[in-house]
């Protein structure tokens, strides 16, 4: 595989922030309770993710090692800030339900992790390869988990799609029952359920990704 | 040292630039949002019909004859907590409405009326009631700061009605 598209696919699917380094999970699990939600906090967490990660690989040359750490977190909550503004500006009634979440992207440990261990040492290229496959990785966990919880919880899909596409959209939303009636698992709808609905999805991705791996020998060596 | 210094004064300066210019462009949008958020839950504390004239003139407003909103701030655990509040005449009560706070994600945000009713249990209880409210279990500062707005706006609402 060519070494741009290993970086991008390294960083969406292999080293994915949500199942394969657990991180960033706070905010995956309060805003995914619809897809929607989702969508929106994965759409700001790949603004500031980006943003920062390219900035940091441009300026990585005239920051001291001394002062990386504060540098690099001036730069996230600067793309943070800017995010949640244009936010409010631009998408008002999302911004209502997602702000909070918007505002602790800072603390992301996944977007320090990537700056920390990618950005500041490769060039702006492939740190934003690096930040697309990250946002991506993060956006696909997001997504996936929202349309869980979404179908268990309301059984639809695309739940106040107007939030984030406009008055026209909310004729995406479908419906497998009765408009606003619960789904099989109310539950999946608050935090208790998003725990166990993330658990079992991680559960399965690890099987999967387990089953797909050739079994392995115990060599006499290792066995000593 | 020296490079230390400078790499922050730099990168402090260019992100403050950035901040600045987007806050300058989005500034009237994001008024104007708050606004006519702000209207809206007016409307609806008031149970009136869109024609009806609230427009803040200032942070106190209304006739004492029957109804005065104002806007009240108070500290809360990660910053100042907005709210807007109604006083009615009739009853003497308080209606309070969140517009805008940082409180943490679960634990202090049960005072925003959009992701839990807690706060609209009280509506038009009158000051006594909000000053002996029991805290909330994990998030006491955001409690104080709920009691302290109301302390606050009834202490307004007196000052404005005897003028």
């Amino acid at each position: 595989m060519p070494g741009n598209a290993r970086i991008f696919s390294s960083a969406a699917i292999a080293r994915n922030p949500a199942w394969a380094q657990l991180l960033g999970l706070c905010p995956l699990l309060a805003v995914s309770n619809t897809v929607v939600n989702a969508l929106g906090l994965a759409m700001a967490s790949a603004c500031v993710v980006i943003g920062s990660n390219v900035s940091i690989s441009a300026v990585r040359r005239i920051i001291p090692d001394e002062a990386r750490l504060p540098c690099f977190v001036l730069i996230i909550s600067t793309f943070t800030t800017a995010t949640s503004m244009l936010l409010e500006a631009f998408s008002y009634p999302l911004y209502l339900k997602i702000a909070l979440f918007v505002q602790i992207i800072v603390t992301n440990c996944m977007i320090l992790a990537r700056a920390e261990s990618f950005a500041a040492r490769q060039s702006v290229g492939r740190a934003f390869l690096d930040a697309a496959g990250t946002a991506i990785g993060f956006a696909l966990a997001l997504i996936i988990l929202g349309l869980t919880r979404e179908l268990l919880a309301y059984a639809s899909i695309l739940r106040d799609a107007e939030l984030l596409f406009g008055a026209a959209a909310s004729d995406l939303q479908i419906n497998f029952g009765a408009i606003d009636a619960s789904g099989p698992l109310p539950l999946a709808a608050y935090p208790p359920g998003a725990f166990l609905v993330a658990g079992l999805l991680y559960a399965l991705v690890n099987a999967t990704l387990r089953r797909r791996q050739p079994a392995q020998t115990p060599t006499p060596k290792a066995m000593q | 040292m020296v490079r230390v210094i400078l790499s922050l004064l730099l990168i402090g300066g260019i992100c403050g630039t950035l901040l600045v210019s987007i806050d300058k462009s989005t500034a009237a949008t994001i008024a104007a949002n708050r606004e006519a958020r702000a209207r809206t839950l007016m409307l609806d504390m008031l149970g009136a019909s869109n024609e009806t004239n609230l427009e803040f003139h200032s942070e106190v407003f209304g006739d004492c004859q029957d109804w005065v909103f104002q806007r009240v701030q108070a500290s809360g655990y990660a910053g100042l907590i907005d709210v807007l509040v109604l006083w009615r005449a009739a009853t003497g009560g308080l209606q309070m409405r969140v517009t805008a706070h940082r409180e943490t994600p679960g634990i202090g945000d049960f005072i925003d009326h959009a992701r839990n009713p807690w706060i609209t249990t009280l509506d038009n209880q009158p000051p006594v009631h909000y000053a002996n409210l029991d805290n909330v279990s994990g998030a006491t500062i955001t409690t104080a700061a709920i009691r302290r707005a109301a302390q606050l706006a009834s202490q307004q609402v007196e000052d404005y009605c005897a003028r």
